[in-house]
C-alpha cells in the first residue's frame, strides 16, 4: 500500500510530539511553573502560611536593596567570587603547566590533585574543617613544629572567607584537567618553530600557550563565576559555629561568609519569609546574568580564536 | 496509532487510579499508617516494633526530624501525622491551624487524668490564643526540665578555689555566676581559651534572659501582642549581661569557637559550667566518676533578694497534625508515647521529668547524684513561668532569637560594634521578622 506523503509527514509530526512530550511535560511542570511561581511570589507578601496573600509590587526588592546587611552579603559574595575564580583558575593553570611536562609520577600527581574534586563536597568540607581546626588541625600542628607560629591560630574564625577560598583552591583539580585538555590541543610544531627562532620558555608561554588556552580559561571564568556567586554549603560547613553532631544549617555563618545564597536559605526556611527570600534569589539571578553577559561580551576581545569572525 | 493512543489512555487511567488509592486505608477499616517525625533517640526501633506488634491496626513509622520538611509538607497538606516539637512553638502552629486541638481526646482517654497532668511542666502545651496554661490543649511534653539549673565540674571548682554550690540556695546571675565563670575560664598566654567558664549559645541566653526579665519586672516585648522588642534600659541591660560572656571569652565565640555543643564541651572538660537542666544528668552518667565529678545547683536568681523564676524552654513534646487522616490512631500513639509503655520506660531513665505526676515515681533515685539533681529540679519547678520568647505567635522562637543574635554578635566580639549597636541591630532584625509574621496572620 502506498501512503500519501502528507500522511507520512503527519505521522512523523505526531511521533515527534509523542517522543518529545515527556521531556516537555517535565520541563514545563518542574522548570517553567516553579520559575514563574517563584517570580510572581516575589512580588507578594507570601510567608509560609499567609492568610491574605496580596500583590505588593517591588516592595520586597526595595526592602532588600535598602537593607545594609543584605548589601553586605552581596559585597562579600563578590569579593569571594573574585578571589575564588581568579585564584582557582590561576592555580589550575600553574598545576597543568607543571604536570604537562614529562616528570616522574606525573599520573599519580594528576590523580592526587584531582582527588578532592571527586569526593562529595560535604566530605571535602569536613576534611578541610578538621585540617584548619585550631586545636587539632594539621595546619596548626605543622606550623607550630616549624616554629612559624607561637600559638594555634583560629583560621576559621579569623579568616572565614579565606578558609573557603583555600578550599576552592584545594579543589582546583577540575581546572587543571580542563587546562591539560587545552594544552593537548596546541600543535607541537609551533613550539618547535619558536624554539628554532630562539624563543625562551616565558616567551613561548606568553605567545603560544596562553593564547591557545584563553578559550579554556574564559570558559572557566564564566562557569566559576556563576558557581561561586551561588556558593551555599561551604559557609555552613566551614563556619566556626558549626559543631560536630549539631544541626549544620541552623547555625548562621560569620558575616564575611554569610553569602547571598546562605542568607536566602535562612530567610526562606528558618524565617518562613518565602516572598522576601525569593526576591533575594531573583536579585542574585539578575546580577549573575548581567555579569555573565558582560563576561561574554568582553570574551570576544580577550579570547584567542582561529575561527574567522563575521563582520 | 490507535493502538498507541489506547495504550497511553490505559496507562494514564492505571496511574490515576493508583494515585487515588495510594493514600492507604481508612480509619477503622483496616491497618493505617501513622508517621511520626521524631528523632531516633526519642523513639527507638525496638519500641516501634513493640507498638506495631501490640496494635495490628496501626503501622507506626518514624521519620527523621526535619522541621523545614515538615513545614513544606504542611504547606502542601501532607505533613507527618505527628510531630516532635517544642512547647514554645504552640502559639505559632496553633494560630496557623497546623496542630490538632486535643482537649476532647485527652478528656475521653482512659490513660490520661486531668489531675495527673503536671500543669506547670506542660503549661506551654495549653494555649488560649494569648496566654499559656489556659484554653485548649495541643499536646504534652514528653518530659520537661529546669533548664536554668547549673551543672558544674567539682574538680575545676576546687582548682579555682571555689566552694561547692548550695543545692537549695540559688546563687545570683549579676554577681556570682559571672564572677565564678570568669574565674573558671582558663586561657593560654596567647589568649586562646582552653576551658570556658560557662558554655552556651545565643538561643539559650534568651531563655535565661526571660527569667531575669521577670525578676526585673520588665519584658522582651514592647506591646501586648508581642510583636515589637522592648527598648526599656532594664531589658537592654539583661541582653548586655549575656553579651559580656561572649565579648570577654568566658563562653565560646568567633575567636574561640566551641568544638561541639555545650553538653559535649562540658563532658570533655572544655567547660566548667553549663545550664542545661535535669535531663543532662542522665547524659553525664556515661562519664566515669560522674557521682563525684559533677554537681548541681538551682537556677540562679537575678540579684540578692530577687524572686526566683525559671522556665522549661517550652519543653519538647508531641503534637498531632491538624489535617491528619487518622487522628484517632495518632492519638493512640500519643497515649502510648506519653502515658503508656514508652512513657513509663522513658521515665525510668531520668532523661527529664515526665509529663504525668503518676510517672514521677519511676525517676531514678539510686544515688546522691540522682537524688540531688531531682530535688533541685522539683524545687525549681515551683517557680516555672512561661518563656517570654514563646509568647509571640509571629515567628518560630527556635530561630527567632538565634538568627539575629548570631548574625551580629561577631562584630561585637571583634570590637567592630558597641553593645548598644548590637542591641539596635538585633532588635531591628527581630522587629522586621515579627512585622512580617504579623502580616502573615493578617493582624
Amino acid at each position: 500500500m502506498i501512503r500519501k506523503a502528507s500522511t507520512i509527514a503527519r505521522e512523523r509530526r505526531i511521533s515527534f510530539i509523542i517522543f518529545i512530550s515527556p521531556w516537555l511535560f517535565g520541563f514545563f511542570i518542574f522548570q517553567i511553573i516553579p520559575i514563574v511561581f517563584g517570580l510572581t511570589t516575589s512580588f507578594t507578601n507570601q510567608m509560609a502560611f499567609t492568610l491574605n496573600r496580596k500583590f505588593i509590587g517591588l516592595a520586597n526588592y526595595i526592602k532588600l536593596v535598602s537593607n545594609p546587611d543584605v548589601r553586605y552579603s552581596f559585597v562579600t559574595t563578590f569579593i569571594y567570587t573574585l578571589a575564588h575564580t581568579t585564584l582557582g583558575v590561576l592555580t589550575g593553570l600553574i598545576i597543568a603547566l607543571l604536570l604537562e611536562r614529562e616528570i616522574p609520577g606525573r599520573g599519580l600527581f594528576r590523580t592526587i590533585l584531582y582527588f578532592p574534586y571527586m569526593i562529595p563536597l560535604i566530605a571535602v568540607g569536613w576534611i578541610f574543617k578538621i585540617f584548619l581546626d585550631r586545636d587539632t588541625g594539621f595546619l596548626n600542628i605543622v606550623l607550630m613544629k616549624l616554629h612559624f607560629i607561637q600559638a594555634n591560630i583560629t583560621w576559621l574564625g579569623r579568616f572565614p572567607r579565606g578558609s573557603i577560598v583555600s578550599l576552592g583552591i584545594w579543589m582546583s583539580g577540575w581546572s587543571m584537567i580542563i587546562f591539560l585538555g587545552g594544552l593537548s590541543t596546541i600543535p607541537t610544531e609551533l613550539y618547535e618553530v619558536a624554539k628554532i627562532d630562539g624563543a625562551g620558555y616565558l616567551r613561548r608561554l606568553w605567545r603560544i600557550t596562553l593564547p591557545f588556552l584563553s578559550p579554556f580559561a574564559f570558559f572557566q571564568f564564566v562557569t566559576s563565576n556563576i558557581y561561586a556567586m551561588q556558593k551555599f554549603i561551604e559557609p555552613f560547613i566551614l563556619s566556626p559555629k558549626t559543631q560536630r553532631g549539631g544541626d549544620m544549617l541552623s547555625s548562621i555563618p560569620p558575616r564575611e561568609t554569610y553569602f547571598v545564597m546562605t542568607r536566602a536559605y535562612y530567610t526562606v526556611f528558618s524565617q518562613s519569609r518565602y516572598a522576601y527570600g525569593l526576591a533575594l534569589l531573583w536579585l542574585l539571578f539578575i546580577i549573575i546574568l548581567i555579569i555573565t553577559v558582560v563576561f561574554i561580551r568582553l570574551g570576544g576581545f580577550v579570547v584567542y580564536s582561529e575561527t574567522e569572525q563575521k563582520g | 496509532m490507535k493502538l498507541l493512543k489506547c495504550a497511553l489512555v490505559a496507562l494514564l487511567l492505571i496511574a490515576g487510579t493508583t494515585i487515588l488509592f495510594a493514600g492507604g486505608g481508612q480509619e477503622g477499616k483496616g491497618p493505617v499508617t501513622v508517621t511520626f517525625m521524631v528523632q531516633e533517640s526519642d523513639l527507638p526501633k525496638d519500641f516501634i516494633d513493640s507498638f506495631n506488634a501490640d496494635n495490628p491496626n496501626i503501622n507506626l513509622v518514624r521519620v527523621d526530624r526535619n522541621f523545614e520538611k515538615w513545614m513544606a509538607d504542611a504547606m502542601a497538606g501532607t505533613a507527618a501525622d505527628m510531630l516532635q516539637m517544642n512547647g514554645s512553638e504552640v502559639p505559632y502552629f496553633s494560630l496557623r491551624g497546623l496542630i490538632l486541638e486535643m482537649t476532647d481526646y485527652i478528656e475521653k482517654s482512659s490513660l490520661f487524668e486531668w489531675d495527673d497532668i503536671d500543669p506547670l511542666g506542660n503549661q506551654h502545651w495549653q494555649f488560649d490564643g494569648k496566654e499559656f496554661g489556659k484554653g485548649a490543649w495541643y499536646g504534652l511534653t514528653k518530659d520537661y526540665n529546669n533548664i536554668g539549673c547549673i551543672t558544674y565540674n567539682t574538680e575545676m571548682f576546687a582548682k579555682a578555689g571555689l566552694a561547692k554550690l548550695s543545692t537549695t540556695q540559688p546563687i545570683t546571675y549579676q554577681d556570682d555566676l559571672y564572677n565564678m565563670a570568669k574565674k573558671l575560664t582558663q586561657k593560654e598566654a596567647s589568649g586562646n581559651v582552653i576551658v570556658f567558664g560557662i558554655e552556651f549559645d545565643g538561643r539559650w541566653a534568651a531563655l535565661w534572659a526571660s527569667d531575669m526579665a521577670y525578676a526585673e519586672g520588665t519584658s522582651f516585648w514592647a506591646d501586648d501582642i508581642s510583636s515589637k522588642m522592648n527598648n526599656d534600659p532594664k531589658m537592654r541591660n539583661i541582653w548586655k549581661y549575656w553579651l559580656r560572656y561572649k565579648v570577654e571569652d568566658i563562653t565560646s565565640n568567633i575567636r574561640n569557637p566551641a568544638a561541639g555543643w555545650a553538653g559535649a564541651m562540658f563532658q570533655s572538660d572544655r567547660a566548667a559550667m553549663v545550664q542545661l537542666g535535669y535531663w543532662f544528668g542522665a547524659q553525664l552518667m556515661t562519664n566515669e566518676g560522674y557521682e563525684t565529678k559533677y554537681a548541681w545547683a538551682p537556677t540562679p536568681i537575678l540579684r540578692k533578694g530577687s524572686k526566683r523564676y525559671t522556665n522549661t524552654l517550652g519543653a519538647t513534646g508531641t503534637a498531632i497534625y491538624s489535617k491528619t487522616k487518622y487522628p484517632n490512631a495518632a492519638f493512640k500513639v500519643f497515649e502510648w508515647y506519653n502515658a503508656g509503655d514508652y512513657g513509663l520506660e522513658r521515665a525510668k531513665t531520668g532523661w527529664g521529668i515526665p509529663p504525668l505526676f503518676s510517672l514521677r515515681q519511676y525517676l531514678p533515685r539510686n544515688n546522691e547524684y540522682n537524688t540531688s539533681r531531682l530535688e533541685i529540679a522539683f524545687d525549681d519547678a515551683k517557680y516555672f513561668v512561661p518563656w517570654m520568647g514563646a509568647l509571640t505567635p509571629f515567628a518560630l522562637p527556635r530561630s527567632l532569637f538565634q538568627g539575629p543574635w548570631n548574625t551580629h554578635v561577631d562584630a561585637l566580639v571583634k570590637g567592630d560594634a558597641s553593645y548598644d549597636t548590637f542591641i539596635d541591630r538585633f532588635y531591628s532584625d527581630l522587629d522586621e521578622i515579627l512585622e512580617a509574621g504579623k502580616e502573615e496572620l493578617g493582624m
